[in-house]
């Protein structure tokens, strides 16, 4: 072996003697420098075409109140649907899992739905995917049918991502 | 020395090319990513899906016009995914949305897409370039069991006292008569207004000239009246009243509806506007429409008691340009309402 290539002298192959090192390190430089570049374009690329997770969120909690697959109160004679208001009967976990589909295919969110109001007991549902990981809530003013009666109630919204 | 020269121009040169090379790829890789479709393609894939679930969450009919750009791409659509591509789908991207186990959504591929409109319409997503359905269609039950027999069908006139009005609405019932007739109707014709004097051979027809009202003696299995609107503002609705409680309630919507959306879906192709459609279930005790109260009561005073179809079809509004244009088109609205009665059994 030729020390004079891989380990210089003063005077003699210091040049040629060091580039071997010298490339290593660029090698691995370069290697972190291209990884980080990539993985800041994915990044960049996942942020340009996300959809914010609030609107839907909102899309999801919206097709909880509005939708008669869920808890809308539809009157029967006319079939109107009346967004915004919760029929108490259909607010039951059977018809949670009827109209989400809590799986983990579709990026379904966790739900966790509370109802209070004046005149009926404290309700909780969960979607089928809750667990116990963190989760944001929110409250929302709904008017409830019970019975014939429609009333002010309060829904607490948990959501977990 | 001469030899640790050229290995050392060697090593420069190599040095330049490498690093050209290295500028050279991560420069087009920037580049690439900066042009690439993907992101926009992920994009897409994600927020047709977002609709497709706004659309669920939605009661009632929407249409939505789509307003990004698709046209370089193929769009498929299926019961619970998008996926966007431009040649095969291992280039495309994909997502996902939540189904609903109620709303029927057929699955679709469109192609280059110059323009994307999503509609829901009662329990149904369509999803297509360009759709041509009428949202103001009503949402029909189905057949309720109800044989159409030899029935005894009574034609009932209204707005007697609007002398512009009513003969327009009596050619209209003397248009659906003659066309019923035609569709093999088979039944007796009566009406509350006098008829002209036919042989047995000839279609019974309304004397517009006589305005005299009168309840035939012969009850009727089903009872048409026709009337039009008159209110206030541009709405140019159609409605259709059918007696809440009775019973043939039911069977009373179903006729109601089918009217309705036979003379809805004709006007979108007129481009005459119709601002909304609606089968309307009446308490005869607690409204203030202008019903034929004689006529029902002579059947029973009980409305919950009354046993044929009733439907009082009102014909948009007379007091708006759009309103006005439609009762114009009397021979076609006779015709469009005896299509929609030809559908009912």
């Amino acid at each position: 072996m030729n020390n004079k290539i891989f380990f210089s002298k003063k005077g003699s192959g210091y040049e040629i003697g060091k580039k071997p090192t010298y490339y290593v390190v660029i090698f691995f430089f370069l290697t972190i420098s291209f990884m980080l570049f990539g993985f800041l374009i994915i990044s960049e690329v996942s942020s340009s075409s996300s959809i914010p997770d609030n609107a839907r969120t909102t899309v999801l909690i919206n097709r909880f109140l509005n939708s008669e697959d869920c808890f809308a109160y539809k009157d029967s004679e006319t079939g109107r649907v009346y967004p915004g208001i919760i029929d108490i009967e259909k607010f039951n976990e059977n018809n949670l899992e009827k109209c989400y589909y809590a799986e983990k295919k579709y990026d379904s969110k966790s739900f966790r739905l509370t109802l209070n109001g004046e005149d009926i007991e404290k309700k909780t549902i969960l979607t089928t995917n809750w667990g116990s990981s963190r989760f944001g809530q929110a409250s929302q003013y709904v008017l409830l049918y019970n019975n014939g009666e429609i009333s002010k109630a309060n829904l607490l919204i948990a959501v977990q991502k | 020395m001469k030899k640790r020269g050229m290995a050392d121009s060697m090593l420069v040169a190599i040095e330049i090319v490498g690093a050209a090379l290295v500028s050279f790829l991560l420069i087009t890789t920037a580049l690439r990513w900066a042009d690439s479709e993907t992101p926009y393609k992920e994009y897409l894939s994600k927020d047709i899906g977002l609709v497709i679930e706004s659309l669920m969450a939605s009661p009632g009919n929407i249409k939505i016009n789509y307003s990004n750009n698709a046209s370089d791409y193929i769009i498929d659509i299926q019961q619970d995914s998008v996926a966007v591509y431009t040649d095969n789908k291992d280039d495309g991207m994909q997502s996902t949305f939540i189904p609903s186990h109620k709303i029927k959504m057929e699955s679709v591929e469109l192609r280059n897409p110059e323009t994307i409109q999503f509609l829901k319409t009662n329990d149904e997503i369509i999803i297509n370039e360009e759709i041509q359905e009428n949202l103001d269609l009503v949402y029909c039950c189905e057949k309720t069991g109800y044989k159409k027999q030899k029935i005894n069908l009574l034609v009932d006139l209204k707005d007697e006292e609007n002398e512009l009005i009513y003969p327009k609405l009596c050619v209209i019932a003397n248009s659906f008569m003659v066309n019923i007739g035609n569709k093999n109707f088979i039944g007796n014709l009566i009406s509350t207004r006098k008829l002209m004097e036919k042989t047995d051979d000839e279609i019974s027809q309304i004397n517009c000239m006589d305005e005299s009202y009168s309840i035939p003696e012969k009850k009727a299995d089903v009872i048409l009246s026709i009337t039009t609107g008159n209110y206030n503002d541009d709405s140019n609705n159609i409605k259709a009243f059918v007696l809440s409680g009775s019973e043939k309630e039911e069977e009373s919507k179903r006729l109601a509806c089918l009217i309705i959306n036979s003379i809805s879906k004709s006007m979108i192709t007129e481009d005459l506007e119709i601002t909304g459609a609606s089968v309307v279930p009446v308490n005869l005790t607690t409204t203030n429409y202008d019903f034929p109260l004689d006529l029902i009561s002579s059947y029973t005073e009980n409305q919950q008691n009354f046993e044929s179809v009733f439907v009082m079809i009102e014909l948009g509004n007379i007091n708006s340009d759009q309103g006005k244009d439609l009762i114009e088109k009397m021979t076609q609205i006779g015709e469009l309402i005896a299509e929609g009665f030809s559908d009912y059994e």
